[in-house]
Order: structure tokens, then C-alpha cells, then sequence
């Protein structure tokens, strides 16, 4: 079988240091997103554990697989989680869930959660779309702008490139830095003629690296774009999966004369995390709402 | 919910059948009176029914705007092959663009191409009661009628009161208990735009006094007003309904803006003069260059009016002139304390996962919590 | 990673800031090149106007290409059009700021001549105010919006000339008319009256400035093209000081330079010329360098483009209403307006008849993105050429303004494969 670059690791994790967390108001978040899927599980809005894994061709199953991970990880059961929030584009297909929220509110709660309540600009770097989220000390969302559906600027874009030049995909942030001069950026817009310019580029003479550049520089273009539409605010944080991407991050950074707020969270986990928050204060204020009318 | 009336339907079947013309009418700013005064029927064209515009876009390249490469790829395609005659404004850069490139390669008889003024000063409504009169004429030689002012004024007074029963239609989103929702709205203004209006006025009004007597509509999340470019289709308006939403009024040339406010009658002025002066005035599209603030005022005065937690701004690709008018509403919205949600559109709707989104996260934000 | 693109975020007052590029620009020519010092002296005059004044105590007006600079000036004030702001800064990544500014408001699809104007407004940095905004509803969507955001963001008055789409008679009139009350809106802005006597001194001069770029036009027709194809650009500026000294020495300048070079049976290009080229509609603004790579390369010449061509007509003065009919009619069929902002039956008359007029065998349709209306009719002229004369055009995408769109480099490759494969044919054919 061909060695596939595209593919990036899975990953789930416990957390070592948390204690007595079986105590606590357990609350879920799944974040069925195009091209990952990812579980956490808080105790307390403390984070117990949690998983991410690629989406298969069943979101359900994915939702199911995720899920399982932190059940492993943590030897619990479904029935024993109070409240489960599903996002993503998926977010309808999470069988256990005991409500659905959309991934531009999850991920600003997350965003919050992980970088504190100083954060103001969100940018999700996601599979397939790219969003800008602003959001108010709480974490609450105040307005948001998102791309269009479209590969180019998005995880499924880098993961062709990877692909067609063979980098594996965790690498690639890291080459495109090793040029001297970033080169023009790749100009296409779509993934699908993006293919025959990096090939066109290739015979030209231009290094990966080069083309790398080319494409990272593109794809911040495309996202600066997105973020001055929607007007930038510091402080300023990324979440999804590009965000662990160094060459975008580091040409966003470039272009919107900002530096990333930076975290030991994994940056794909906050859309889950944040419908694990959300659940917990729903939670809360339902039993609020139901000790007043008791 | 229920299927949008379509562009070839039974009432233009049996129009046509009693040897009736048809004339089309691309733009808002066309007063159809006149080609109703007639004795024809205006219908407005669309962009709907489209799924594959390739005819329009060789034509118009994808730099023009989808609506409009729509609706000539609906015309190319023979979907408005009833059509006697076509009237179209110089509405938008697009617009103006269907005209010319039709003009070439279409196959309809008679094709006018009115000049709408852009201001609405004294010299612009003289300037569009000439332009008038050259429509008065064409339709009187396509339809072989002469049109009388008393025939105009029967027009204008039945067109007012499709204005009356489209306001009194809205009023239903109105309060507490609204009882119909933004997609019936359009579908309803869609169709007055798609049959003869005595009928149609009729219809309305069994309508709405059915509407009356329904169970109000429960469990949205946000009153949501629409704005923007031209939307043409219900199922659009559907995606944010399904999504937590209720669209409670618009601003939308396909919408509250096709026939809104009436044609008022000034002492000492011809129906001409009044449908001139009227339809200048008329609070429509960032067309007119002195109505911008008018403009703002109205749609300010909607949301209070209609009691709107929410702007949707919708704009089509490549339309500059609702993609250039946030420049003028973004900031007074926001001071105004309504959030807005802008929208990039392509006529042929291919994202509505996307579009829905949008429409719930925008409903979560405006919902301030998500119980 | 090249740190050095970095769009710096700094605040500059516009004007001065550009009146100091021309001056270097102006001492620059001056030094290196003193035959050619007219073309920066055009320039030169432009900004000073501008940039000055204030100083000398006259009112700013902001205005479009298409409205009658005449009239301005006859009121003792100073015509200011935008676009010749963001044209001069079209090269530099000086223009990306207020794009993105207007990014934040409008939607990137509109004409990014209009975006970056919006900019401006927005940003602040046009310090020196203009006094009052006096614009026509023309060439497109995209300005008509830009110039009402001018007058509303920056505060000042404003007075819109309504142009209609068709040209004729009545519309002549219909604009005449609306001229009539400018002249009471810029009385009360300048606090001037219409003097009539120095109003037709300066509406003659406009009229010897049009006859003069007419002659430049018709040098053009001949064979070897005895003007380098960059100067159809420096003539867009014309229409901004249409009435002013500056643009009849500059074009009298022009004039006498194509004379020269006919007389000496002197063409632009280095071997002989071998293509006649001509644009249907845009011009490369910021890549106006192309212009004159082409005739180096390919002993190419751009001889007219749909933008210049019939420029401006000559202005009866003889009575107050062959004035403002004529200004009308001068407002509906000034560059950019005549051609492709109009119904597409007059441009392509007009393609038609510069192709003959011209001995035209290369054509090209430079696409500026912004310019959408000018694509959505591109089919139609293109197909009347093709079907006409048999001339193909070689058509390609680019923005006028915003070179982080496409860039030179790109738009080279394009010119240069085309070309290649007309000297192949050629050369087949012998």
C-alpha cells in the first residue's frame, strides 16, 4: 500500500493529575467535524480526557469510536455522563446526545476555556470551512463570519498537498519555514487547480519547501482575509487542526500583526470542549431552574 | 413545507389560452401598471427553478451575478417561453447586461430597456415620465390597446391594494403570536409576482383570513430580519426557519420591497406623473444614490416595527450595490444595538448545510445562552 | 519566510505623502531624463493642484473622471479624482492597507479602484479634507457606491449627476439640466459665483485639450504607432483637469513628440513593428510596465484601448444651453462611460470601428475582476470581432489595482504564450 502523507495522528489522553473527578457533574462534547472527530469529557468543567480520531464514511460510528476512546481511558459508560452536547457538522449524528449546538458557539466556549477569558478573536481552522468567531469575556459568541465550503484554506487542502508532495502532513508548517524568500503564494483559490499548479511549479524547478511556502502563504491570505472581515480584536487565538500547522500560523501571525495566543491544549479539541462546557451550564441552570420551582 | 408556485403555472396556461399576453419584467423599478393598464400580464422574472446555469454564465461570465445569469439561463431554456414581450430596467450593472446580451441572442418579439433614474429630484422624475411614455407606447403596439388614464388608474388602484393585502399579510408576523412564517411571506409575494393580480388579490385575502384563525407559530429561537440582494427562493428563507429562526419581515426586491408602498396620487399630477414620482421614491435598492439614509430610517423603523432580534444581510456574489451598502448600515445596526449576520449568496443554493450553520449559530448568539 | 512583506499598519496623510513621491518622481526625470520631463510635469501640475490647494485658499472638490472638470475649476476650486490616487499607489503594497479596510465593510467583489477609495475614507488618512463631493452615477456599481461613501463617511456635501444608461439626446439634456443646479450646489460650496466670461475661457481650453488628445489619437493610426503605448494611461489623468494649462501642454507636448517621431518614420518598438494591439477595455494600472514590455519583446504596440478611445468631444460656447447640453453630452461619452458602462451595442461599434481605424491585429481583453459588467458583455464583443475580422482575443483575469492578485510575472507568461503562438502562425504562413 502507497505510504499515505495525509494522515495525521489520532490521539487520546487521560489527565494524571486530576483526582476525586469521578465525584463530579460528568459532562460531554463530540465534534463531529469533516475530516476529525473528537470526545471530551469534563468532571466539574475540569478536563478528564478525551480523543481524537478521523471521521469515517459514518458519522455516527465516528461519534460511537471517539466516545469509546475516553471510555477506555476512563472505564465509564455512557449512562454514567449527566449531559452530551454534539457539534460539528456532524453534530445531528451523535446518537447520544442530549442536545446539538452548532461548532461557532462550541468552539468559542472551548477557546475560552483553553485560553482565557481574555481571548476576543477566534479563529477554527477546521476540515472544511474556516471560521472567525469574536466573542466577549465569557466566551459568549458576538458575531462570527465563515468562509465557504471550499478545500483550498482548510485541513482537507493541506492534506492534498501533503499527498501530492509526499511531506507527511505534521511537517509541513515546519519545511515551509525553510526558505529564504517566501515565493509568491499559490494563487488558485481551489484545491482541484491547485493540484496542477504545485505540479506545474514541481517541474519548474521550485523545491517542496518552496512550494510549501507558496501554499501556507495562500492559505493565511485566504484566512486574513476572513479575519479582517470580521474585524480583529485582540487577544487573539486559533483552534483546529491547522493551528498545530507552524508555517500558517506563523504567515497569519505576518499578516494580521497579532501573535497567536499559545496553549499545551490540543488546539483540535476546543469544538468538543466547548459543548462539554456548555452542558455543564445548562446543567447547572436547569437544576437551578428546578430547585426555584420546587 | 409547501411548493413555491412555479414560473410556467396553470394561471399563465389559462391567461394564454384566452389569447392573453405575457410581458416579463426584470427589476422592481419597472411599473407594472402600465403593462397591466393594457390589458397584459406582467410577470416578474426569476432565477428559481435554475439548477445548472452553464447558458448564463458563457454569456454573462461567472463575474456577473448568479441571480441574473439565472434568469437568463431560465430564458435561454425556454422556462419563460410564454413570454410576448420583456421590459428591463437599468436596475443594477446586471441587469443592464441580461438586456444586452438578450437583446443579441433572444427570441422574444418585443424587448424595452427602460432607463430608471437614480435620483428622485424634480428633473429625474420629468426624465422617467418620458421614459414612461416610450413604455406606454411599446405595450400599446404589442398589446394593440390604446392605455387610457382612466385604465392607468384602475391599475394603480388595483396594484394598491395588492400593496395593502401584501402589508397586511406581514402584519400576521407581527407580536407575540406571529402566524405565518418568512418563507410563506415570499412565497406569497412570489407568487403575486407570477399571475394576474385580481385573482391573486382574491387568493390573498382568503389567505389571510385563514391565517387568522391559525395556531400561532411556537418554538423559534430568534425574530430575524432579512435583507440585501434580491432572494428569489423560499427554500433559502426555509434553511433559517429550520435552523431556530423566523424571518418576520425584509428587505428583499422579491419580498416586502416588490409592492410596498402604494402609488400616491398628487393634485394636478397625470398617472404617469404619479407612477413616476412614485416608484422614485419607493424605498427599494441601493440603486437610488440619494435614499441610502431614507433607506437606513425604513429598515430601522421595520425591525422596531416588527419587534427583530437579528439582521440577516444577504448579499449575492458579485452584487456591488447591496455589497457595497454596509458601509452605510454596519456601524449604525450595530449602534442601533441590532447584531447582523452578513451572507455571501449564489443564486443556485449549494451550501445549505453551511447556510444552516450560520443561521443557528446566529440564532444561539442572538439567544444569548442555548436553553 | 519573507519577513519584509509585512503590510505595515502606519498612519500617513495621503496627499502630501503622495505629492512627495511625484516631486522625487519629477526631480528623478528631470535629472535622468530632461526629453521626457512632460510626462512627469502632467503629474506634476496634478498634485500640486491637489495638494496645494487648501494653501492657496481654494476648496477641495472630490470628483469622478466623468464629471466636467470644467466646471469646478470655473468656480475657482480644484477638481480631486480618487482614482488617480489609487492608481498612482496600483504598484505598491501601499494600496493593501485600505483594501483590507474596506474589506471590513464592503464585499471584496467590488471594483478594488472603489474598495481602496473606501479605504481611504475610512482609515482617516486623507487628512486634507475634501470640501464637497460632486460625482455621476457612472461607470458602475461599484463607484457609485464609493463616492457616496465619500461624502458620507468624510462628512461633506455631496451632489450626484444622474447618468442614464442609454445615450441620446434626451439623456444630453436630462444632465444638462441636473448641471445647471451643480452650478448652484458648487456656488454655495465655493462660495463662488459663475463667472460666464471665465467659464468659457476654461471650457476652450478643456475644447483645445480634447482636440489635441483627438490628434494624438489619429497619430496613433499610423504605421509604425509613433506613441509608446504608456501614454494611452498618462491620458487618463487628462480627464480629472480637463480645463487646466497643465493637461494642453501635456498633450501639446504629446502631440509634437508623436509629430517628431512620424516625421523620422520613428516607431516605439526596437525591431519592426509587427503587432498592433489593442485592449478592449482596461488598462493594467499597476502593471503598466507591460505596456512597454510588449513592445520590447514582441515588437507589440498597444495602439488604443476601449478606455481613451474617442476621448472627449469639443464644447460649443456660443450659448449658455450649447454649454450644458454639450457638458452633458461630454459626461455621457467620456472615457470608460462611452464604452463599456453603456449598452453593449455602442462598445462594440466602437471596438469596430478602432479595429479599422487602427489597423488593429492583436486584441486583447485585459479583465480587470472589479470590472464585472465589462466581462458580463465581453462575449458579445468578442464573437462581433471574431465574427467580423476574424481576430481572436486573448482574454485573461487580472486586478487593475490589487497585484496580490495576479502578478506581472503571471500576466507576462499569459502575453508571452499567446504571442509566441501568433509569430508561430506566422511564420507558418510565411
Amino acid at each position: 500500500m502507497a505510504e499515505e502523507f495525509w494522515r495525521w495522528s489520532e490521539t487520546s489522553w487521560r489527565n494524571p493529575d486530576l483526582e476525586g473527578w469521578q465525584k463530579g457533574t460528568l459532562t460531554a462534547g463530540v465534534d463531529i467535524g469533516s475530516t476529525s472527530t473528537q470526545a471530551v469529557l469534563l468532571s466539574d468543567k475540569r478536563l478528564v480526557a478525551y480523543a481524537s480520531i478521523r471521521t469515517g464514511a459514518n458519522s455516527k460510528d465516528s461519534a460511537h469510536n471517539a466516545m469509546r476512546k475516553v471510555f477506555d481511558l476512563t472505564g465509564l459508560r455512557q449512562e454514567d455522563i449527566a449531559f452530551t452536547v454534539g457539534t460539528g457538522y456532524g453534530r445531528v449524528n451523535v446518537p447520544f446526545a442530549d442536545k446539538t449546538i452548532t461548532e461557532i458557539t462550541c468552539h468559542a466556549k472551548g477557546a475560552h476555556y483553553i485560553y482565557g477569558s481574555t481571548v476576543r478573536t477566534i479563529l477554527d481552522m477546521g476540515g472544511q470551512d474556516c471560521k472567525a468567531i469574536h466573542c466577549d469575556e465569557t466566551g459568549r459568541v458576538v458575531s462570527f463570519m465563515m468562509n465557504d465550503k471550499c478545500a483550498a484554506g482548510t485541513g482537507r487542502g493541506m492534506e492534498v498537498i501533503a499527498d501530492l508532495l509526499g511531506v507527511p502532513i505534521e511537517e509541513i508548517g515546519e519545511r515551509s519555514l525553510q526558505v529564504e524568500k517566501d515565493p509568491p503564494p499559490i494563487t488558485s483559490q481551489c484545491v482541484v487547480f491547485a493540484k496542477t499548479e504545485v505540479g506545474h511549479l514541481m517541474r519548474e524547478g521550485w523545491t517542496k519547501e518552496q512550494v510549501l511556502a507558496a501554499y501556507c502563504e495562500a492559505m493565511a491570505e485566504r484566512v486574513a482575509r476572513l479575519l479582517r472581515q470580521n474585524e480583529m480584536v485582540e487577544d487573539f487565538a486559533i483552534t483546529g487542526g491547522i493551528a498545530k500547522n507552524i508555517g500558517v500560523v506563523k504567515r497569519i501571525e505576518r499578516l494580521m500583526h497579532v501573535k497567536a495566543l499559545q496553549s499545551d491544549y490540543d488546539s483540535q479539541i476546543a469544538g468538543a470542549l466547548g459543548g462539554a462546557v456548555l452542558g455543564y451550564d445548562l446543567l447547572q441552570r436547569r437544576k437551578k431552574r428546578a430547585r426555584k420551582t420546587e | 413545507m409547501k411548493p413555491t408556485i412555479a414560473i410556467d403555472n396553470a394561471y399563465i396556461e389559462s391567461w394564454k389560452q384566452k389569447g392573453g399576453k405575457v410581458v416579463g419584467t426584470v427589476c422592481c423599478h419597472i411599473p407594472e401598471e402600465i403593462i397591466h393598464a393594457a390589458g397584459m400580464l406582467p410577470v416578474r422574472i426569476r432565477g428559481t427553478e435554475c439548477t445548472d446555469d452553464r447558458d448564463g454564465e458563457l454569456w454573462m461570465t461567472d463575474y456577473a451575478c448568479g441571480f441574473c445569469r439565472a434568469c437568463l439561463q431560465n430564458l435561454i431554456s425556454g422556462k419563460y417561453h410564454f413570454l410576448d414581450g420583456i421590459v428591463v430596467s437599468d436596475g443594477c450593472m446586471f441587469v443592464q447586461r441580461l438586456y444586452d446580451n438578450w437583446k443579441v441572442i433572444g427570441n422574444t418579439k418585443c424587448k424595452v430597456n427602460l432607463n430608471v433614474p437614480r435620483n428622485h429630484d424634480h428633473l429625474a422624475v420629468r426624465y422617467f415620465v418620458d421614459e414612461l411614455k416610450i413604455l406606454k407606447e411599446e405595450m400599446e403596439k404589442l398589446s394593440g390597446r390604446e392605455i387610457t388614464d382612466e385604465a392607468l388608474n384602475a391599475s394603480i388602484d388595483l396594484y394598491n391594494e395588492t400593496r395593502a393585502l401584501i402589508r397586511e399579510l406581514f402584519s400576521l408576523t407581527k407580536g407575540e403570536h406571529p402566524l405565518v412564517s418568512g418563507t410563506e411571506t415570499l412565497q406569497w409575494t412570489i407568487k403575486a409576482m407570477s399571475m394576474p393580480k385580481e385573482i391573486y388579490n382574491q387568493e390573498l385575502k382568503a389567505f389571510i383570513e385563514e391565517a387568522k384563525g391559525r395556531e400561532p407559530i411556537t418554538g423559534y429561537g430568534a425574530r430575524l430580519m432579512m435583507i440585501g440582494s434580491a432572494v428569489d427562493d423560499p427554500d433559502y428563507v426555509h434553511i433559517f426557519e429550520e435552523h431556530g429562526g423566523l424571518i418576520v419581515t425584509d428587505y428583499n426586491c422579491y419580498g416586502t420591497r416588490y409592492l410596498w408602498q402604494d402609488v400616491t396620487r398628487k393634485e394636478g399630477e397625470t398617472p404617469l406623473e404619479s407612477i413616476a414620482r412614485s416608484y422614485l421614491e419607493k424605498l427599494t435598492c441601493p440603486r437610488m444614490t440619494d435614499l441610502h439614509d431614507e433607506m437606513y430610517e425604513d429598515m430601522l423603523r421595520l425591525a422596531k416595527e416588527f419587534d427583530v432580534d437579528g439582521i440577516v444581510y444577504v448579499r449575492l456574489k458579485n452584487c456591488c450595490l447591496w455589497g457595497g451598502e454596509s458601509v452605510f448600515f454596519y456601524d449604525r445596526f450595530k449602534e442601533d444595538g441590532y447584531p447582523v449576520l452578513t451572507l455571501e449568496k449564489e443564486e443556485i443554493t449549494t451550501n445549505a448545510g453551511q447556510v444552516g450553520v450560520r443561521a443557528e449559530a446566529f440564532v444561539e448568539m442572538l439567544e444569548g445562552g442555548t436553553d | 519566510m519573507n519577513d519584509t512583506k509585512t503590510n505595515e499598519i502606519h498612519e500617513v496623510d495621503l496627499l502630501p505623502d503622495v505629492h512627495k513621491e511625484v516631486v522625487n518622481m519629477y526631480n528623478h526625470m528631470k535629472a535622468k531624463h530632461p526629453d521626457r520631463l512632460w510626462m512627469a510635469q502632467l503629474q506634476m501640475d496634478h498634485w500640486n493642484d491637489i495638494c496645494t490647494a487648501h494653501e492657496r485658499g481654494k476648496k477641495l472638490i472630490l470628483t469622478s473622471t466623468n464629471t466636467p472638470a470644467e466646471l469646478i475649476y470655473a468656480f475657482d476650486a480644484v477638481p480631486f479624482v480618487p482614482e488617480t490616487l489609487i492608481m498612482r499607489y496600483a504598484n505598491s503594497d501601499k494600496t493593501f492597507k485600505y483594501l483590507d479596510l474596506a474589506d471590513q465593510y464592503v464585499s471584496h467583489q467590488l471594483c478594488s479602484i472603489n474598495r481602496g477609495q473606501i479605504g481611504y475614507y475610512l482609515s482617516g488618512d486623507l487628512k486634507m479634507k475634501p470640501d464637497a463631493v460632486l460625482s455621476t452615477v457612472t461607470p458602475c456599481d461599484s463607484s457609485r457606491v464609493a463616492y457616496t461613501a465619500a461624502s458620507k463617511i468624510l462628512g461633506v456635501p455631496s451632489f450626484c449627476l444622474d447618468t442614464p444608461y442609454r445615450q441620446d439626446e434626451r439623456g444630453y439634456r436630462y444632465i444638462g439640466e441636473q448641471i445647471k443646479e451643480a452650478c448652484k450646489f458648487l456656488e454655495e460650496v465655493t462660495g463662488n459665483k459663475l463667472d460666464w466670461d471665465r467659464f468659457r475661457e476654461i471650457l476652450e481650453r478643456g475644447n483645445e485639450a480634447a482636440r489635441l488628445l483627438t490628434a494624438c489619437s489619429k497619430l496613433r493610426q499610423i504605421t509604425p504607432c509613433p506613441l509608446p503605448g504608456s501614454l494611452l494611461v498618462l491620458n487618463e489623468m487628462v480627464g480629472g483637469m480637463m480645463g487646466s494649462q497643465g493637461a494642453v501642454d501635456f498633450l501639446q507636448a504629446e502631440y509634437d513628440y508623436g509629430v517628431r517621431n512620424v516625421k523620422a518614420g520613428r516607431g516605439v518598438t526596437p525591431g519592426k513593428e509587427q503587432f498592433r494591439v489593442i485592449w478592449l477595455q482596461n488598462m493594467l494600472w499597476n502593471n503598466a510596465g507591460i505596456v512597454g514590455w510588449m513592445e520590447k519583446a514582441f515588437n507589440a504596440v498597444l495602439v488604443m484601448d476601449g478606455f481613451g478611445y474617442e476621448g472627449y468631444q469639443v464644447i460649443d460656447t456660443s450659448s449658455e444651453d450649447s454649454i450644458f447640453l454639450g457638458l452633458g453630452q461630454r459626461t455621457l461619452n467620456s472615457p470608460m462611460v462611452h464604452g463599456a458602462s453603456g449598452p453593449a451595442e455602442p462598445w462594440i461599434k466602437m471596438v469596430d470601428r478602432m479595429i479599422g481605424e487602427y489597423k488593429v491585429n492583436v486584441a486583447m481583453f485585459a479583465g480587470h475582476v472589479g470590472c464585472k459588467h465589462t466581462w458580463a458583455a465581453s462575449k458579445l464583443v468578442k464573437d462581433y470581432i471574431y465574427e467580423k475580422y476574424g481576430l481572436p482575443t486573448l482574454t485573461f483575469d487580472e486586478d487593475g489595482i490589487d497585484i496580490r492578485y495576479q502578478t506581472a510575472d503571471q500576466i507576462k507568461a499569459t502575453i508571452t504564450e499567446y504571442m509566441e503562438t501568433l509569430i508561430a502562425n506566422q511564420k507558418k504562413q510565411g
